[in-house]
Protein backbone atom coordinates (compact mmCIF):
# COMPACT_ATOMS: atom_id res chain seq x y z
CA UNK A 1 0.00 0.00 0.00
CA UNK A 2 1.37 3.41 -0.91
CA UNK A 3 1.93 6.13 1.65
CA UNK A 4 -0.83 8.20 0.05
CA UNK A 5 -3.16 5.28 0.23
CA UNK A 6 -2.23 4.71 3.89
CA UNK A 7 -2.78 8.45 4.54
CA UNK A 8 -6.11 8.40 2.77
CA UNK A 9 -7.18 5.36 4.79
CA UNK A 10 -5.94 6.98 7.98
CA UNK A 11 -7.84 10.19 7.19
CA UNK A 12 -10.92 8.23 6.32
CA UNK A 13 -10.69 6.36 9.64
CA UNK A 14 -10.30 9.68 11.47
CA UNK A 15 -13.22 11.18 9.60
CA UNK A 16 -15.36 8.12 10.28
CA UNK A 17 -14.28 8.12 13.92
CA UNK A 18 -15.07 11.81 14.25
CA UNK A 19 -18.52 11.38 12.68
CA UNK A 20 -19.14 8.43 14.95
CA UNK A 21 -18.10 10.39 18.01
CA UNK A 22 -20.22 13.38 16.99
CA UNK A 23 -23.16 11.07 16.40
CA UNK A 24 -22.64 9.42 19.78
CA UNK A 25 -22.33 12.77 21.56
CA UNK A 26 -25.35 14.10 19.71
CA UNK A 27 -27.34 11.06 20.69
CA UNK A 28 -26.19 11.43 24.28
CA UNK A 29 -27.26 15.08 24.34
CA UNK A 30 -30.57 14.21 22.79
CA UNK A 31 -31.09 11.36 25.27
CA UNK A 32 -30.07 13.58 28.15
CA UNK A 33 -32.52 16.26 27.08
CA UNK A 34 -35.32 13.82 26.39
CA UNK A 35 -34.61 11.82 29.52
CA UNK A 36 -35.76 14.76 31.59
CA UNK A 37 -39.17 14.68 29.92
CA UNK A 38 -41.84 12.22 30.83
CA UNK A 39 -44.72 11.19 28.65
CA UNK A 40 -47.25 12.67 31.03
CA UNK A 41 -45.45 16.02 30.92
CA UNK A 42 -45.68 16.37 27.18
CA UNK A 43 -48.99 14.69 26.45
CA UNK A 44 -52.42 15.51 27.78
CA UNK A 45 -53.51 13.05 30.46
CA UNK A 46 -56.05 11.33 28.29
CA UNK A 47 -53.61 10.82 25.44
CA UNK A 48 -50.87 9.46 27.68
CA UNK A 49 -53.35 7.14 29.33
CA UNK A 50 -54.60 6.06 25.94
CA UNK A 51 -51.12 5.23 24.77
CA UNK A 52 -50.43 3.26 27.91
CA UNK A 53 -53.70 1.43 27.47
CA UNK A 54 -53.04 0.52 23.87
CA UNK A 55 -52.38 -3.17 23.64
CA UNK A 56 -52.54 -3.65 27.40
CA UNK A 57 -55.02 -3.15 30.22
CA UNK A 58 -57.37 -0.22 30.54
CA UNK A 59 -55.85 2.04 33.18
CA UNK A 60 -57.66 2.75 36.43
CA UNK A 61 -58.03 6.50 36.85
CA UNK A 62 -58.29 8.35 40.15
CA UNK A 63 -62.09 8.70 40.04
CA UNK A 64 -62.41 4.98 39.43
CA UNK A 65 -59.88 4.20 42.15
CA UNK A 66 -61.80 6.29 44.68
CA UNK A 67 -65.06 4.59 43.70
CA UNK A 68 -63.58 1.11 44.26
CA UNK A 69 -62.05 2.38 47.49
CA UNK A 70 -65.40 3.61 48.77
CA UNK A 71 -67.01 0.23 48.13
CA UNK A 72 -64.12 -1.67 49.73
CA UNK A 73 -64.18 0.72 52.71
CA UNK A 74 -67.91 0.09 53.23
CA UNK A 75 -67.27 -3.65 53.15
CA UNK A 76 -64.42 -3.37 55.66
CA UNK A 77 -66.51 -1.30 58.08
CA UNK A 78 -69.37 -3.79 57.76
CA UNK A 79 -67.10 -6.77 58.30
CA UNK A 80 -65.36 -5.31 61.35
CA UNK A 81 -68.49 -4.14 63.15
CA UNK A 82 -68.44 -0.39 62.52
CA UNK A 83 -66.20 2.40 63.74
CA UNK A 84 -64.93 3.45 67.13
CA UNK A 85 -66.08 7.07 67.33
CA UNK A 86 -64.22 8.14 70.49
CA UNK A 87 -63.60 11.78 69.47
CA UNK A 88 -60.10 12.23 70.89
CA UNK A 89 -58.92 8.95 69.37
CA UNK A 90 -60.43 9.71 65.98
CA UNK A 91 -58.78 13.11 65.97
CA UNK A 92 -55.42 11.74 67.05
CA UNK A 93 -55.37 8.98 64.44
CA UNK A 94 -56.35 11.51 61.78
CA UNK A 95 -53.62 13.92 62.87
CA UNK A 96 -50.93 11.23 62.68
CA UNK A 97 -52.38 9.97 59.41
CA UNK A 98 -52.61 13.39 57.77
CA UNK A 99 -49.09 14.27 58.90
CA UNK A 100 -47.97 11.19 56.96
CA UNK A 101 -50.31 11.73 54.02
CA UNK A 102 -49.11 15.24 53.20
CA UNK A 103 -45.57 13.91 53.02
CA UNK A 104 -46.50 10.82 51.02
CA UNK A 105 -45.90 10.10 47.36
CA UNK A 106 -49.53 11.00 46.58
CA UNK A 107 -50.21 14.15 48.58
CA UNK A 108 -52.81 15.04 45.98
CA UNK A 109 -55.16 12.37 47.32
CA UNK A 110 -57.58 13.06 50.16
CA UNK A 111 -56.82 10.46 52.80
CA UNK A 112 -59.35 9.39 55.44
CA UNK A 113 -58.49 7.56 58.65
CA UNK A 114 -60.77 5.65 60.97
CA UNK A 115 -60.65 3.22 63.90
CA UNK A 116 -62.45 -0.09 63.48
CA UNK A 117 -64.55 -1.05 66.45
CA UNK A 118 -62.80 -4.29 67.33
CA UNK A 119 -60.09 -5.40 69.72
CA UNK A 120 -58.67 -7.64 67.04
CA UNK A 121 -55.23 -6.55 65.81
CA UNK A 122 -55.24 -5.47 62.19
CA UNK A 123 -54.92 -2.52 59.87
CA UNK A 124 -56.30 -2.22 56.37
CA UNK A 125 -56.52 0.21 53.53
CA UNK A 126 -58.76 0.64 50.55
CA UNK A 127 -57.81 2.27 47.25
CA UNK A 128 -58.23 6.01 46.91
CA UNK A 129 -57.15 6.96 50.44
CA UNK A 130 -59.18 5.00 53.03
CA UNK A 131 -57.08 3.78 55.96
CA UNK A 132 -58.32 1.73 58.90
CA UNK A 133 -56.67 0.68 62.13
CA UNK A 134 -58.42 -1.47 64.69
CA UNK A 135 -58.81 -0.39 68.28
CA UNK A 136 -56.85 -3.51 69.23
CA UNK A 137 -53.89 -2.33 67.17
CA UNK A 138 -54.08 1.14 68.68
CA UNK A 139 -54.02 -0.46 72.10
CA UNK A 140 -51.06 -2.66 71.15
CA UNK A 141 -48.97 0.38 70.16
CA UNK A 142 -46.91 2.14 72.79
CA UNK A 143 -45.47 5.09 70.92
CA UNK A 144 -46.59 7.56 68.27
CA UNK A 145 -43.88 6.32 65.92
CA UNK A 146 -45.37 2.82 66.12
CA UNK A 147 -48.83 4.12 65.27
CA UNK A 148 -47.27 6.18 62.46
CA UNK A 149 -45.48 3.08 61.20
CA UNK A 150 -48.69 1.11 60.87
CA UNK A 151 -50.57 3.94 59.17
CA UNK A 152 -47.60 4.60 56.87
CA UNK A 153 -47.60 0.94 55.81
CA UNK A 154 -51.26 1.22 54.82
CA UNK A 155 -50.69 4.57 53.10
CA UNK A 156 -47.88 2.93 51.13
CA UNK A 157 -50.30 0.29 49.80
CA UNK A 158 -52.42 3.16 48.47
CA UNK A 159 -49.62 5.29 47.07
CA UNK A 160 -48.11 2.25 45.34
CA UNK A 161 -51.58 1.37 44.00
CA UNK A 162 -51.22 -2.25 45.12
CA UNK A 163 -54.96 -2.92 45.16
CA UNK A 164 -55.32 -1.27 41.77
CA UNK A 165 -53.00 -3.82 40.22
CA UNK A 166 -55.35 -6.57 41.34
CA UNK A 167 -58.40 -4.63 40.17
CA UNK A 168 -56.75 -4.02 36.82
CA UNK A 169 -56.22 -7.75 36.37
CA UNK A 170 -59.85 -8.35 37.24
CA UNK A 171 -60.87 -5.71 34.71
CA UNK A 172 -58.97 -7.57 32.04
CA UNK A 173 -60.70 -10.81 32.96
CA UNK A 174 -64.04 -9.01 32.89
CA UNK A 175 -63.08 -7.75 29.43
CA UNK A 176 -64.09 -4.19 30.29
CA UNK A 177 -63.67 -2.65 26.87
CA UNK A 178 -64.23 1.07 27.28
CA UNK A 179 -63.12 3.72 29.72
CA UNK A 180 -66.48 4.01 31.49
CA UNK A 181 -67.37 0.30 31.43
CA UNK A 182 -66.53 0.01 35.13
CA UNK A 183 -69.43 2.33 36.02
CA UNK A 184 -72.00 -0.33 35.17
CA UNK A 185 -73.31 -1.52 38.53
CA UNK A 186 -73.02 -5.16 37.49
CA UNK A 187 -69.43 -4.84 36.35
CA UNK A 188 -68.52 -2.67 39.34
CA UNK A 189 -70.05 -5.18 41.75
CA UNK A 190 -68.21 -8.11 40.19
CA UNK A 191 -64.90 -6.25 40.24
CA UNK A 192 -65.23 -5.23 43.90
CA UNK A 193 -66.43 -8.66 44.99
CA UNK A 194 -63.62 -10.32 43.05
CA UNK A 195 -61.08 -8.07 44.71
CA UNK A 196 -62.52 -8.58 48.18
CA UNK A 197 -62.49 -12.37 47.80
CA UNK A 198 -58.71 -12.37 47.55
CA UNK A 199 -57.92 -9.32 49.65
CA UNK A 200 -59.88 -10.19 52.78
CA UNK A 201 -58.61 -13.75 52.97
CA UNK A 202 -55.05 -13.58 51.64
CA UNK A 203 -54.20 -9.88 51.83
CA UNK A 204 -51.77 -8.30 49.41
CA UNK A 205 -49.06 -10.38 47.71
CA UNK A 206 -45.96 -10.77 49.87
CA UNK A 207 -43.87 -8.60 47.56
CA UNK A 208 -46.40 -5.77 47.94
CA UNK A 209 -46.34 -6.15 51.72
CA UNK A 210 -42.56 -5.85 51.69
CA UNK A 211 -42.73 -2.82 49.47
CA UNK A 212 -45.28 -1.24 51.81
CA UNK A 213 -42.94 -1.94 54.76
CA UNK A 214 -40.04 -0.31 52.93
CA UNK A 215 -41.98 2.72 51.68
CA UNK A 216 -43.81 3.10 54.98
CA UNK A 217 -40.59 3.05 56.97
CA UNK A 218 -39.15 5.73 54.70
CA UNK A 219 -42.26 7.86 55.10
CA UNK A 220 -42.16 7.64 58.89
CA UNK A 221 -38.52 8.74 58.86
CA UNK A 222 -39.24 11.51 56.37
CA UNK A 223 -41.84 13.13 58.61
CA UNK A 224 -39.49 12.90 61.55
CA UNK A 225 -40.61 9.96 63.65
CA UNK A 226 -38.29 7.14 64.64
CA UNK A 227 -37.78 5.08 61.48
CA UNK A 228 -38.10 1.91 63.54
CA UNK A 229 -41.75 2.66 64.32
CA UNK A 230 -43.21 0.01 62.05
CA UNK A 231 -40.70 -2.61 63.15
CA UNK A 232 -41.52 -1.91 66.80
CA UNK A 233 -45.25 -2.07 66.09
CA UNK A 234 -44.77 -5.45 64.43
CA UNK A 235 -42.92 -6.62 67.50
CA UNK A 236 -45.97 -5.73 69.61
CA UNK A 237 -48.14 -7.62 67.16
CA UNK A 238 -45.85 -10.64 67.28
CA UNK A 239 -45.93 -10.59 71.07
CA UNK A 240 -49.70 -10.50 70.97
CA UNK A 241 -50.01 -13.40 68.57
CA UNK A 242 -49.71 -16.03 71.27
CA UNK A 243 -52.62 -14.47 73.12
CA UNK A 244 -54.82 -13.90 70.09
CA UNK A 245 -53.88 -16.37 67.34
CA UNK A 246 -57.23 -16.00 65.59
CA UNK A 247 -56.72 -12.33 64.67
CA UNK A 248 -57.25 -11.93 60.94
CA UNK A 249 -53.99 -9.98 60.72
CA UNK A 250 -51.95 -13.17 60.72
CA UNK A 251 -53.82 -14.56 57.74
CA UNK A 252 -53.44 -11.44 55.65
CA UNK A 253 -49.87 -10.43 56.45
CA UNK A 254 -46.63 -12.35 55.88
CA UNK A 255 -44.45 -13.69 58.65
CA UNK A 256 -43.98 -10.92 61.19
CA UNK A 257 -40.47 -11.89 62.29
CA UNK A 258 -39.24 -11.93 58.71
CA UNK A 259 -40.78 -8.51 58.14
CA UNK A 260 -39.14 -7.12 61.27
CA UNK A 261 -35.76 -8.41 60.13
CA UNK A 262 -36.19 -6.88 56.69
CA UNK A 263 -37.17 -3.51 58.16
CA UNK A 264 -34.26 -3.67 60.62
CA UNK A 265 -31.93 -4.03 57.64
CA UNK A 266 -33.28 -0.73 56.26
CA UNK A 267 -32.80 1.26 59.43
CA UNK A 268 -29.06 2.05 59.12
CA UNK A 269 -29.91 4.22 56.10
CA UNK A 270 -31.93 6.47 58.44
CA UNK A 271 -29.40 6.54 61.25
CA UNK A 272 -28.60 10.23 60.66
CA UNK A 273 -32.23 11.17 61.24
CA UNK A 274 -32.50 10.25 64.90
CA UNK A 275 -36.28 10.46 64.71
CA UNK A 276 -38.72 10.80 67.57
CA UNK A 277 -40.88 8.13 69.17
CA UNK A 278 -43.12 10.71 70.90
CA UNK A 279 -44.11 8.12 73.46
CA UNK A 280 -45.34 10.69 75.99
CA UNK A 281 -47.71 12.36 73.54
CA UNK A 282 -49.03 8.98 72.47
CA UNK A 283 -49.80 8.03 76.05
CA UNK A 284 -51.56 11.32 76.70
CA UNK A 285 -53.63 11.12 73.53
CA UNK A 286 -54.74 7.53 73.81
CA UNK A 287 -55.58 7.70 77.48
CA UNK A 288 -59.17 6.98 76.47
CA UNK A 289 -58.03 3.49 75.58
CA UNK A 290 -56.91 2.60 79.07
CA UNK A 291 -60.33 1.20 79.84
CA UNK A 292 -61.10 -1.65 77.47
CA UNK A 293 -64.56 -1.43 75.96
CA UNK B 1 2.80 7.53 -10.16
CA UNK B 2 5.25 5.94 -7.76
CA UNK B 3 6.72 8.56 -5.35
CA UNK B 4 10.47 8.94 -5.07
CA UNK B 5 12.27 8.37 -1.73
CA UNK B 6 12.31 12.12 -1.22
CA UNK B 7 8.63 12.08 -2.05
CA UNK B 8 8.13 9.52 0.74
CA UNK B 9 9.77 11.93 3.18
CA UNK B 10 7.64 14.76 1.86
CA UNK B 11 4.45 12.71 2.15
CA UNK B 12 5.50 11.46 5.59
CA UNK B 13 6.06 15.04 6.84
CA UNK B 14 2.83 16.17 5.26
CA UNK B 15 1.05 13.26 6.88
CA UNK B 16 2.35 14.25 10.32
CA UNK B 17 1.31 17.89 9.83
CA UNK B 18 -2.11 16.85 8.59
CA UNK B 19 -2.55 14.48 11.50
CA UNK B 20 -1.67 17.28 13.93
CA UNK B 21 -4.12 19.59 12.18
CA UNK B 22 -6.78 16.89 12.19
CA UNK B 23 -6.11 16.36 15.89
CA UNK B 24 -6.45 20.07 16.58
CA UNK B 25 -9.64 20.24 14.54
CA UNK B 26 -11.01 17.29 16.51
CA UNK B 27 -10.04 19.00 19.78
CA UNK B 28 -11.71 22.25 18.71
CA UNK B 29 -14.87 20.44 17.70
CA UNK B 30 -14.92 18.44 20.92
CA UNK B 31 -14.53 21.66 22.91
CA UNK B 32 -17.34 23.26 20.94
CA UNK B 33 -19.61 20.28 21.64
CA UNK B 34 -18.64 20.40 25.31
CA UNK B 35 -19.40 24.12 25.41
CA UNK B 36 -22.88 23.51 23.99
CA UNK B 37 -23.38 20.60 26.37
CA UNK B 38 -22.24 22.63 29.35
CA UNK B 39 -24.49 25.52 28.32
CA UNK B 40 -27.47 23.11 28.34
CA UNK B 41 -26.36 21.53 31.57
CA UNK B 42 -25.47 24.74 33.37
CA UNK B 43 -28.71 26.51 32.60
CA UNK B 44 -30.75 24.74 35.29
CA UNK B 45 -27.96 25.17 37.83
CA UNK B 46 -28.03 28.91 37.32
CA UNK B 47 -31.80 29.09 37.70
CA UNK B 48 -32.80 25.92 39.52
CA UNK B 49 -36.48 25.24 39.78
CA UNK B 50 -38.21 23.16 42.40
CA UNK B 51 -41.87 22.18 42.61
CA UNK B 52 -44.22 22.10 45.57
CA UNK B 53 -44.99 18.46 46.37
CA UNK B 54 -47.60 18.83 49.09
CA UNK B 55 -50.90 20.62 49.47
CA UNK B 56 -49.69 22.03 52.77
CA UNK B 57 -46.68 24.13 51.75
CA UNK B 58 -46.13 27.65 52.98
CA UNK B 59 -43.78 30.35 51.86
CA UNK B 60 -42.18 31.82 54.94
CA UNK B 61 -40.47 35.14 55.54
CA UNK B 62 -37.35 33.50 56.97
CA UNK B 63 -35.44 30.28 56.89
CA UNK B 64 -37.14 28.63 59.82
CA UNK B 65 -40.60 27.21 60.31
CA UNK B 66 -41.13 29.78 63.06
CA UNK B 67 -41.02 32.66 60.58
CA UNK B 68 -44.19 34.35 59.41
CA UNK B 69 -46.18 32.94 56.54
CA UNK B 70 -45.83 34.98 53.35
CA UNK B 71 -48.13 32.94 51.15
CA UNK B 72 -49.72 29.55 50.71
CA UNK B 73 -48.29 27.57 47.83
CA UNK B 74 -50.22 25.36 45.46
CA UNK B 75 -49.35 21.72 44.84
CA UNK B 76 -47.14 21.52 41.75
CA UNK B 77 -46.29 25.25 41.81
CA UNK B 78 -42.91 26.05 40.29
CA UNK B 79 -40.46 28.00 42.44
CA UNK B 80 -37.16 29.51 41.39
CA UNK B 81 -34.40 28.83 43.87
CA UNK B 82 -32.34 31.90 44.68
CA UNK B 83 -30.61 30.70 47.80
CA UNK B 84 -30.44 27.96 50.38
CA UNK B 85 -30.00 27.34 54.06
CA UNK B 86 -30.09 24.24 56.20
CA UNK B 87 -33.26 22.41 55.29
CA UNK B 88 -34.77 25.35 53.43
CA UNK B 89 -34.74 26.80 49.92
CA UNK B 90 -34.93 30.54 49.41
CA UNK B 91 -37.29 30.88 46.47
CA UNK B 92 -39.18 33.29 44.25
CA UNK B 93 -42.64 32.56 42.87
CA UNK B 94 -43.75 33.36 39.33
CA UNK B 95 -45.78 36.30 40.67
CA UNK B 96 -42.74 37.80 42.35
CA UNK B 97 -43.17 36.72 45.97
CA UNK B 98 -39.97 35.81 47.76
CA UNK B 99 -39.45 33.70 50.83
CA UNK B 100 -38.32 30.36 52.19
CA UNK B 101 -39.78 26.87 51.95
CA UNK B 102 -38.78 23.63 53.69
CA UNK B 103 -36.98 21.39 51.20
CA UNK B 104 -39.08 18.55 52.52
CA UNK B 105 -42.03 20.04 50.68
CA UNK B 106 -40.39 20.40 47.31
CA UNK B 107 -39.41 18.04 44.52
CA UNK B 108 -36.93 18.50 41.71
CA UNK B 109 -39.41 17.45 39.07
CA UNK B 110 -42.87 18.60 38.15
CA UNK B 111 -45.65 16.37 39.50
CA UNK B 112 -47.67 14.73 36.74
CA UNK B 113 -50.59 16.70 35.34
CA UNK B 114 -53.00 14.13 36.70
CA UNK B 115 -51.66 14.61 40.22
CA UNK B 116 -52.00 18.38 39.98
CA UNK B 117 -55.53 18.02 38.59
CA UNK B 118 -56.44 15.63 41.40
CA UNK B 119 -55.02 18.03 43.95
CA UNK B 120 -57.14 20.86 42.58
CA UNK B 121 -60.13 18.54 42.61
CA UNK B 122 -59.50 17.54 46.20
CA UNK B 123 -59.13 21.17 47.22
CA UNK B 124 -62.37 22.05 45.46
CA UNK B 125 -64.16 19.14 47.12
CA UNK B 126 -62.81 20.25 50.45
CA UNK B 127 -64.27 23.67 49.81
CA UNK B 128 -61.31 25.61 51.11
CA UNK B 129 -59.13 28.28 49.60
CA UNK B 130 -57.93 25.73 47.09
CA UNK B 131 -54.29 26.50 47.54
CA UNK B 132 -53.36 24.70 50.68
CA UNK B 133 -53.95 21.53 52.57
CA UNK B 134 -57.56 20.39 52.82
CA UNK B 135 -58.43 17.06 54.25
CA UNK B 136 -61.65 16.67 52.75
CA UNK B 137 -65.19 15.77 52.38
CA UNK B 138 -65.23 14.58 48.83
CA UNK B 139 -68.33 12.44 49.06
CA UNK B 140 -68.74 8.75 48.57
CA UNK B 141 -68.74 7.77 44.89
CA UNK B 142 -72.25 6.95 43.61
CA UNK B 143 -70.99 3.60 42.28
CA UNK B 144 -69.82 2.65 45.78
CA UNK B 145 -73.12 3.67 47.33
CA UNK B 146 -75.05 1.75 44.69
CA UNK B 147 -72.87 -1.30 45.39
CA UNK B 148 -73.73 -1.07 49.08
CA UNK B 149 -77.42 -0.63 48.36
CA UNK B 150 -77.44 -3.80 46.27
CA UNK B 151 -75.71 -5.69 49.08
CA UNK B 152 -78.66 -4.99 51.35
CA UNK B 153 -77.96 -4.41 55.01
CA UNK B 154 -75.00 -2.04 54.58
CA UNK B 155 -76.72 1.21 55.60
CA UNK B 156 -74.78 1.68 58.83
CA UNK B 157 -71.48 1.01 57.10
CA UNK B 158 -72.28 3.52 54.36
CA UNK B 159 -73.09 6.10 57.02
CA UNK B 160 -69.82 5.33 58.83
CA UNK B 161 -67.72 5.77 55.67
CA UNK B 162 -69.52 9.02 54.87
CA UNK B 163 -68.78 10.20 58.39
CA UNK B 164 -65.14 9.18 57.94
CA UNK B 165 -64.98 11.24 54.76
CA UNK B 166 -66.53 14.29 56.35
CA UNK B 167 -64.07 14.36 59.20
CA UNK B 168 -61.68 17.23 58.69
CA UNK B 169 -58.47 18.14 60.41
CA UNK B 170 -58.11 21.88 59.99
CA UNK B 171 -54.88 23.28 58.70
CA UNK B 172 -54.23 25.15 61.95
CA UNK B 173 -54.70 22.01 64.02
CA UNK B 174 -52.41 19.95 61.82
CA UNK B 175 -49.77 22.65 61.91
CA UNK B 176 -49.99 22.85 65.70
CA UNK B 177 -49.66 19.05 65.89
CA UNK B 178 -46.56 19.05 63.70
CA UNK B 179 -45.08 21.98 65.58
CA UNK B 180 -45.71 20.39 68.98
CA UNK B 181 -44.13 17.13 67.85
CA UNK B 182 -41.27 18.87 66.04
CA UNK B 183 -42.20 17.00 62.91
CA UNK B 184 -42.08 17.88 59.24
CA UNK B 185 -40.87 21.40 58.66
CA UNK B 186 -40.95 22.08 62.42
CA UNK B 187 -37.95 19.98 63.27
CA UNK B 188 -35.72 22.22 65.30
CA UNK B 189 -31.98 22.25 65.37
CA UNK B 190 -29.15 24.30 66.67
CA UNK B 191 -27.35 25.99 63.81
CA UNK B 192 -24.11 25.76 65.74
CA UNK B 193 -24.26 21.99 65.83
CA UNK B 194 -25.12 21.58 62.17
CA UNK B 195 -22.58 19.39 60.46
CA UNK B 196 -22.28 20.54 56.85
CA UNK B 197 -22.58 17.67 54.45
CA UNK B 198 -23.74 15.24 57.05
CA UNK B 199 -27.38 15.84 56.28
CA UNK B 200 -28.12 16.08 59.95
CA UNK B 201 -28.06 18.63 62.69
CA UNK B 202 -28.58 17.63 66.23
CA UNK B 203 -30.81 19.78 68.33
CA UNK B 204 -31.10 19.70 72.03
CA UNK B 205 -34.24 19.48 74.04
CA UNK B 206 -34.08 19.12 77.78
CA UNK B 207 -30.38 18.62 77.56
CA UNK B 208 -30.36 15.60 75.27
CA UNK B 209 -30.21 15.26 71.52
CA UNK B 210 -33.72 14.54 70.38
CA UNK B 211 -34.14 15.62 66.82
CA UNK B 212 -32.33 16.28 63.63
CA UNK B 213 -32.65 18.65 60.80
CA UNK B 214 -34.96 17.06 58.33
CA UNK B 215 -35.56 17.64 54.70
CA UNK B 216 -31.99 17.17 53.57
CA UNK B 217 -32.02 14.75 50.71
Amino acid sequence: MTVQARFRRSWARQAAGFSGRVALIGAAIAMGACGALRMDMILPDGMAAGLKAAGSQLPVGTEEEIAYGGAVAIHIVQRYGGLDRTPELVEYVNLVGEALAIHSARPELSFHFAILNTDEVNALSAPGGYVFITRGTLRACQTESELAGILAHEIAHITARHAIKALQDLKSKEAVADATGWKSSEVFGRLVDGFLDGFLTKGHPEADEREADRVGTGLVARVGWDAGGLRDALRRVAERRAAAPTDRFYGTHPDTIDRMNRIAALLPSYKDRDGLTLELRFRQRVAALTTPK
Amino acid sequence: MKPSPSGEVFWGARLQVDRRRAGLRWLARALAVCAVWCAFDAAPALAKSVYVNTRYAKLRAGKTSADAEVAKLAYGQELTVVGEASGFWQVRTADGKSGWIARLWTADSLPSQSKVAESLGAAARGGSSGVAYTAGARGLAPEAEQYATEKGDYGAAVGAVKEMEKFEIGEAKLEAFLREGKLGEFAEFKAASFRPGSGAAICAEQGRPVCVLRGIR
